[in-house]
């Protein structure tokens, strides 16, 4: 493993949990995070993170007042930079959702975000820990158990093709828990949140870019 | 499937954590860091930090205490008291929190739960109830437990759910500190009204109270605060309990969960 210390820029977008982010990546593994809505910023950092509690309009609107929708999508499509987006983050990743009208995501992934539809005696939000299930036993999933526990807490999700899908969870119905395609992960729950399976998950996730860079 | 939660709630007066009692005595106990990194290694599903002298005082939340209680919380952290505008949701978010809880302002200005709603998504507001019996109806206390608002349980839960409430922590007011275990009629008419998650909280003596809490009051997650600061391992020994009385919790590969016997006060051996 090479001892390069990775730069890793939380976007501000004035959504979400940004603490908590940062706790989690700077407890996981050695790397260097800033919290910024600065684009020279995103430019000079090896992994981006678009966090994001929230609803997705706010989102959208959001990133273009500050400018940086269409610096992400030059950072994530034409320099190809690894991004991580969890939650509301991966809604935005989607083409296009129905929550409060219908409104435009970045469209990095073929899909779309709808709102739950499981029977009345699952409550929205589906929140809480719950358990996935991964398709693709990659290096992100590397030492963490099987069928493992993650902190979800959302009422939308996404929907896709399911070649872009690396792991799932039921709740009424089988919905997407996570996606990846390219220089793009996400996930619907939060690993910063999710104790020791996701702390895993973000060392695996960072140390199979280190080894890019 | 989705797990039943058990979450620690951390009362926090003067910055240290104290026992409360029918929300009128209440006894410092101990620092809510240290208190926090017990939590989190023993397995408990969320945490929920409640700062009581923010309203009383008319300051804000304290984000230092956010700031280094979220440092090592890697579950997630609720924290309330003193939350009156999207600037304190916005601060307390960025020092660390998850989500956030607001009682009493959301009685006064009720619009407030939309708008935090439309901004953060509703997941993210957690509406506290305090409430109590008068003359066989359930009312609405806020400030403390202090002041009557005379409305309804029942009405005010399910006029939180359509304003943007994303979860109700419901809290009777006269099993606090009691020991006696949930007020199962109150959790009922709570869970039965509302479609949104139900965390039960005020009365656990024991742990058997806990799973009562999901079996019998149909919540979706369990809250104390006291019993978790009496015994070693409190939450693990907590999960064993609900595990074995039928609720379906997060079990850690680390613990054997197994191994826990409780004598007939519902405590670990």
């Amino acid at each position: 493993m090479s001892k390069v210390v990775p730069k890793i820029c939380i976007v501000d977008y004035g959504m979400g949990n940004l603490g908590s982010v940062t706790n989690a990546l700077e407890h996981a593994v050695e790397c260097n995070v800033r919290i910024s809505n600065e684009k020279k910023e995103l430019d000079s950092s090896d992994i981006l993170i678009l966090p994001g509690v929230g609803s997705f309009n706010d989102a959208v609107e959001n990133l273009r007042k500050r400018g940086l929708f269409d610096k992400l999508n030059d950072e994530v499509i034409y320099q190809k930079k690894p991004l991580m987006a969890i939650c509301l983050g991966m809604q935005v990743v989607m083409g296009s959702s129905e929550e409060g009208g219908l409104s435009q995501g970045f469209g990095w992934i073929p899909g779309s975000v709808t709102r739950f539809q499981a029977p009345n005696e699952y409550r929205v939000p589906h929140m809480g820990w719950d358990n996935i299930k991964v398709k693709n036993r990659n290096d992100l999933f590397e030492g963490i158990e099987q069928d493992p526990d993650f902190y979800f807490v959302h009422s939308y999700h996404v929907n896709c093709d399911k070649q872009y899908v690396i792991a799932s969870c039921d709740y009424g119905y089988e919905f997407t828990a996570a996606i990846q395609k390219d220089n793009i992960v996400a996930f619907q729950f939060h690993p910063e949140k999710s104790h020791k399976n996701g702390l895993l998950l973000l060392t695996n996730y960072i140390n199979s870019i280190k080894g890019q860079l | 499937m989705l797990k039943n939660r058990l979450i620690p709630v951390i009362i926090v007066k003067d910055k240290l954590i104290v026992q409360s009692f029918n929300f009128k005595r209440f006894l410092p106990i101990g620092k809510i860091k240290t208190a926090i990194e017990f939590f989190v290694n023993w397995d408990v599903d969320e945490i929920i930090i409640l700062d009581i002298d923010a309203t009383k005082q008319e300051r804000g939340p304290q984000l230092e205490v956010v700031e280094w209680a979220s440092r090592e919380c890697f579950v997630p952290l609720t924290v309330g008291g003193g939350i009156r505008s999207i600037e304190n949701i916005k601060d307390v978010l960025r020092a660390g929190a998850d989500k956030i809880s607001i009682n009493s302002y959301a009685v006064e200005n009720p619009q407030f739960i939309t708008d935090a709603a439309i901004r953060f998504g509703n997941q993210c507001i957690t509406v506290s109830i305090d409430t109590m019996k008068v003359s066989n109806d359930y009312n609405v206390f806020i400030r403390n437990g202090k002041i009557d608002t005379g409305i309804k349980v029942s009405d005010w839960a399910k006029k939180l759910e359509r304003l943007g409430a994303g979860e109700i922590l419901i809290n009777s007011i006269e099993r606090d500190g009691s020991r006696e275990g949930y007020d199962l009629e109150l959790l009922n008419l709570i869970s039965s009204n509302v479609n949104i998650p139900v965390v039960a909280c005020g009365g656990v003596g024991d742990m058997r109270h806990l799973a009562s809490g999901i079996t019998e009051g149909h919540c979706q997650a369990v809250a104390a605060a006291n019993i978790f600061q009496h015994t070693e391992h409190s939450a693990i020994a907590a999960k064993a309990m609900m595990n074995k009385l039928g609720a379906q919790v997060r079990l850690s590969s680390d613990v054997k969960y197994e191994n826990f016997d409780f004598d007939h006060f519902g405590r670990p051996v």
